[in-house]
């Protein structure tokens, strides 16, 4: 019997064998009916509180996952990068809402669209078909990962570059399709570009330059070595054009340089180079011809070509070229000795007025400035005739002077006052480059120390060439020498070309990693001016990069060297580095580099180089900087 | 220690002669009891008249518990003459829930003594709040003093409670009797029974005793979402969700429903529902009811076991006698049959009941059975 029942019939004194009493069968029915109810009312209340906490669980499960994925989607909208998911289907399964942002492109235009159908809209016709094939391959190739590009059309009409990493996740419960995280590199690629232009083209001819000379050359080389052809280069210096210059002034200088490279191009085939050294001096390169006959003959046709008399702003002007001549393979194995042979050439056509010389061995006597220029240049090492000038860097906010850079000038005894440009190439070839340049440091360092004891706090810059970046016992002789003058490391600047850099970058950087170590400061020096890779200039070690000149001088008419110049800094500040602007002249060029973040100014609206006790005299005008002693 | 149990029913009157041997300074007399007020008072007058010296105390209740049964509508007695043990008792009145801690402070000044070893208290259940009658009390006891007891209860009416006071049934006060000597031993068990279901809730509006919001949401109309077709039956109804407070402050303490106010839309409970702290609804298992009342039983011996047995009272809380219904009574003899042979049981379902918590300070309780069990060495 149930226990319940049990108690019931107790309570009520009735025996479960008897039967009871009208009145107590009555109260026994009240009893087992409250019993029914009992359980009637807790099944109801049971059933209703499971029912409605279930509800409520659900809701709440509900409201942490929207929670979660409202979160979610917010860190992807405020990202700069937009992320778009794309299914096993190809189909775009989620797309980001800074889409919008980085693809300008609404969301609703690419979720649930084929990702096939967004690449025909809106990507690149020569882009598209490679994108294809590498989405294709990352969906095929489970937890495969690998970097995308493309041009994207914007509404507008114009083209973006696009780059992103897509890696494979079908396999990620969570994701379960092709992730794809895209940003607009415009910006930055539009710079590269720019610098890269820049570094291969004259500004004032817009012919190739020495630099894309020397790479074209190389290939040319490559490729007539191959086929058995023959590769001449030839050397264009024009007679007379110092005197244009003298008397009728650089616009006219100027002027007549872009017609003579308008007529040397007109005279070449369309795989024939024409190029702009510097100055008034040219090249051409002919890549493919039978002979060095062959190559005369393009000489006499340019001699013919310059000869006819230019009219520049209303006058007529008449000048001659002497040009050299060198083809590999018969004078030169490599690009460098071909450019070295032509110029020897040149030297000789122009110091016989032969108007093209074919070069020959022997005619490597008979260059008697260069020659005697290097054979006293070691002389004149010993004598104290290699000077050293400074001229001042100021920061570009508070004018305050902050350093000098060291350049080296020959008070030569015939010629007067020679720039470095007329020596230091030739002691490069030699060698004598590296005494040169101790030479350098060691006045530069004992001048700073001279400045610290007169209170004068000032850092100084020294050059290096390709040969000492790449010497190995550069580090141990900078040591040596701060040591000698107790000058603080990081009061000396080396400055360094990206090409000597990219002559041997992995020595290059070995030597700068050590001179880093040291304390020593880096900086690039015209930067803009060589190969400029962005990726390889963050793993170097510097502290500053230095603006070319080129690109100051214009800065205020010249947009497109206003856009290099705010990137420069842009990109210099974003890489923790200072960034120093060259061939200051004006005051307002000054100002517009100050508003562009410039960090550090040098240029002759500042001063000119100037040797150390003229310096003296010149600073005591400056605002004095508080000098440390250590 | 000599104990006798008598009850009395509307149909048959006193089960027994009332025991006037028994009288004296020293002797307890409790009655609870749940008969109209005047019926009360008539029978609290004829325990008063027989046994004049004795300290009598008592409530109304929801319920009136007797040896193994549970009844309605009389009054249940105990009898208890201590040999060794000196009584005192005394009252305060409560006219609104604000002067519950000053109660609680009268009531312990009035009792506190090197010689006090228990003190139990019978309040009116629908005007004090609990929580703070017990900080009162705290504030003056020292914690080695066992403080039970419970709060009157009215059916499952909620209309009007009384507590013994003077010899006479009376609104708004609360009594408490002292237990003073070397031989009396006090001992105690609570124990609830009821699981916490479904989300945790954030009381986000409260005064008090008084709750008005639970995440945002009338706690009313939660409570008669739940309720379903039972809302008909509050506020008794609201007695099958007490509240678990959560968290380390709730310390797993439980409240139930006392009042609702429809206008405002708030539910008043017998302790506080701090605002700010978290809350589950909680549901009740037969099994563990019935379960949780043996174990009160079994907590409350301390040490070896009096040879005649303990006098026990029971306060149970009434949201059990709801769940329970016709098998109430089951929790009342899994009480009776965890003490040993010889022991009395007395008590009554109430709307609270005070017992010291597990870490020893007393506490108000909801929804749970609370046994006291008194012996003299």
């Amino acid at each position: 019997m149930h226990p319940v029942l049990a108690r019931q019939l107790r309570r009520l004194s009735l025996d479960p064998d008897t039967p009871p009493a009208l009145t107590a069968w009555q109260r026994l029915l009240e009893r087992v009916e409250r019993c029914y109810v009992d359980a009637d009312d807790e099944r109801y209340t049971r059933e209703r509180l499971m029912e409605l906490s279930s509800q409520e669980m659900a809701a709440l499960h509900q409201q942490l996952r929207e929670h979660d994925e409202r979160r979610f989607h917010a860190l992807l909208a405020g990202s700069s990068d937009t992320t778009i998911v794309v299914d096993a289907a190809g189909e775009i399964a989620y797309v980001s809402s800074s889409a919008t942002r980085v693809l300008h492109l609404a969301t609703d235009q690419l979720q649930g669209h084929p990702m096939a159908v967004f690449i025909q809209r809106h990507v690149h016709p020569d882009d598209a078909g490679h994108l294809t094939a590498k989405l294709q391959h990352l969906l095929d190739t489970a937890g495969c990962e690998e970097s995308v590009e493309f041009r994207l059309r914007r509404p507008d009409g114009s083209w973006r570059d696009i780059e992103g990493l897509g890696r494979n996740l079908l396999g990620d419960q969570a994701v379960r399709g092709l992730l794809l995280t895209l940003r607009d590199v415009s910006e930055r690629r539009q710079l590269e570009r720019a610098l890269t232009r820049q570094a291969f083209t004259d500004q004032l001819t817009g012919l190739p330059n020495r630099a894309l000379l020397h790479d074209r050359t190389q290939q040319a080389i490559r490729l007539a070595g191959r086929q058995g052809l023959t590769a001449a280069l030839l050397l264009l210096d024009l007679d007379r054009f110092k005197e244009v210059n003298d008397t009728l002034g650089h616009h006219h200088g100027d002027l007549l340089l872009q017609q003579v490279a308008e007529r040397l191009q007109g005279s070449l085939r369309d795989s024939d180079t024409a190029a702009r050294l510097g100055g008034d001096e040219f090249a051409v390169l002919l890549p493919q011809i039978t002979s060095v006959q062959a190559a005369t003959a393009v000489a006499d046709k340019l001699r013919a070509a310059i000869e006819a008399p230019f009219a520049v702003d209303g006058l007529t002007l008449d000048i001659d070229a002497s040009i050299g001549v060198a083809a590999y393979p018969d004078h030169a194995t490599d690009a460098i000795q071909l450019l070295q042979r032509a110029d020897v050439a040149m030297y000789a056509a122009k110091a016989t007025h032969a108007g093209y010389t074919v070069y020959d061995p022997t005619l490597d006597q008979h260059n008697p400035r260069r020659l005697g220029l290097l054979g006293q240049l070691r002389r004149a090492l010993a004598a104290g005739e290699l000077v050293v000038h400074y001229q001042p860097l100021a920061d570009a906010r508070s004018a305050r002077i902050l350093g000098v850079e060291a350049l080296v000038r020959w008070q030569h005894p015939e010629h007067g006052l020679l720039g470095p440009g007329e020596f230091i190439p030739l002691a490069e070839t030699t060698g004598l480059i590296r005494p040169l340049t101790s030479y350098v440091l060691q006045v530069a360092l004992r001048q700073c120390r001279t400045w610290l004891d007169a209170g004068r706090d000032l850092s100084v810059a020294v050059n290096l060439s390709t040969r000492c970046l790449l010497d190995l016992t550069l580090p141990d002789q900078i040591t040596q020498l701060l040591e000698n003058t107790a000058v603080a490391p990081e009061r000396l600047v080396l400055e360094i070309t990206e090409s000597a850099i990219m002559t041997d970058p992995t020595r290059a950087l070995e030597i700068l990693n050590r001179l880093h170590t040291l304390g020593v400061r880096l900086a690039i020096d015209d930067f803009g001016t060589g190969y400029s890779s962005m990726a390889y200039l963050k793993s170097l070690p510097v502290d500053e990069l230095k603006v070319d000149r080129s690109f100051v001088k214009h800065l205020r008419d010249n947009q497109n060297d206003a856009v290099i110049v705010r990137s420069t800094v842009d990109l210099g500040h974003n890489l923790g580095l200072r960034v120093v602007a060259e061939g200051v002249e004006d005051q307002a060029t000054w100002q517009e580099l100050a508003t562009l973040g410039c960090d550090t100014v040098q240029g002759y609206y500042l001063a000119k180089p100037m040797p150390a006790a003229e310096l003296a005299t010149w600073l005591a005008t400056q605002p004095q900087p508080v000098a440390s002693h250590d | 220690m000599d104990v006798r149990l008598l009850g009395w029913e509307p149909s048959t009157g006193w089960s027994a002669p009332l025991p006037g041997e028994l009288d004296g300074p020293s002797t307890l007399v409790l009655a609870f009891g749940s008969p109209p007020q005047e019926v009360a008072a008539a029978r609290l007058a004829e325990l008063a008249a027989a046994l004049p010296q004795a300290q009598l105390a008592g409530c109304s209740t929801a319920g009136e518990i007797l040896d193994r049964g549970v009844a309605e509508g009389g009054v249940s007695v105990a009898v208890a003459r201590f040999g060794h043990t000196t009584l005192r008792r005394t009252e305060a009145t409560v006219a609104a829930p604000t002067d519950s801690r000053q109660a609680g402070r009268t009531l312990a000044e009035a009792l506190v003594a090197p010689a006090l070893r228990g003190v139990l208290v019978l309040s009116d259940g629908l005007v004090v709040n609990g929580t703070a009658l017990l900080n009162g009390v705290k504030e003056v006891l020292p914690a080695e003093v066992v403080v039970t007891g419970g709060l009157a209860g009215d059916g499952d009416r909620f209309a009007a409670t009384w507590v013994v006071a003077q010899g006479r049934p009376t609104a708004g006060v609360v009594s408490a009797i002292g237990l003073y000597g070397d031989r009396i031993r006090v001992g105690h068990g609570s124990r609830g029974g009821w699981d916490s279901f479904g989300v945790e809730r954030q009381v986000t509006r409260s005064d008090g005793n008084v709750l008005y919001e639970l995440d945002g949401e009338p706690a009313l109309a939660l409570y008669k979402r739940y309720l379903g077709d039972r809302a008909a039956g509050l506020p008794a109804t609201a007695l099958l969700f007490p509240l678990a407070l959560c968290g380390d402050d709730g310390a797993g303490l439980v409240r139930t429903v006392l009042a609702v106010d429809e206008a405002t839309q708030s539910m008043t409970f017998a302790g506080d529902v701090p605002q700010g702290g978290r809350v589950q609804l909680m549901r009740a298992n037969f099994d563990r009811l019935v379960e949780g009342a043996a174990t009160a039983g079994r907590l409350a011996r301390p040490g070896q076991d009096p040879s005649g047995g303990y006098l026990a009272v029971a306060i149970s809380c009434v949201g059990r006698r709801l769940v329970l219904g016709e098998r109430t009574e089951e929790e009342v003899e899994a009480v009776l049959d965890s003490l040993p042979p010889a022991s009395s049981l007395i008590g009554f379902y109430s709307y609270g009941e005070i017992s010291p918590s597990a870490t020893g300070t007393c506490e108000l309780h909801n929804q749970t059975m609370t046994l006291t069990t008194l012996v003299e060495n």
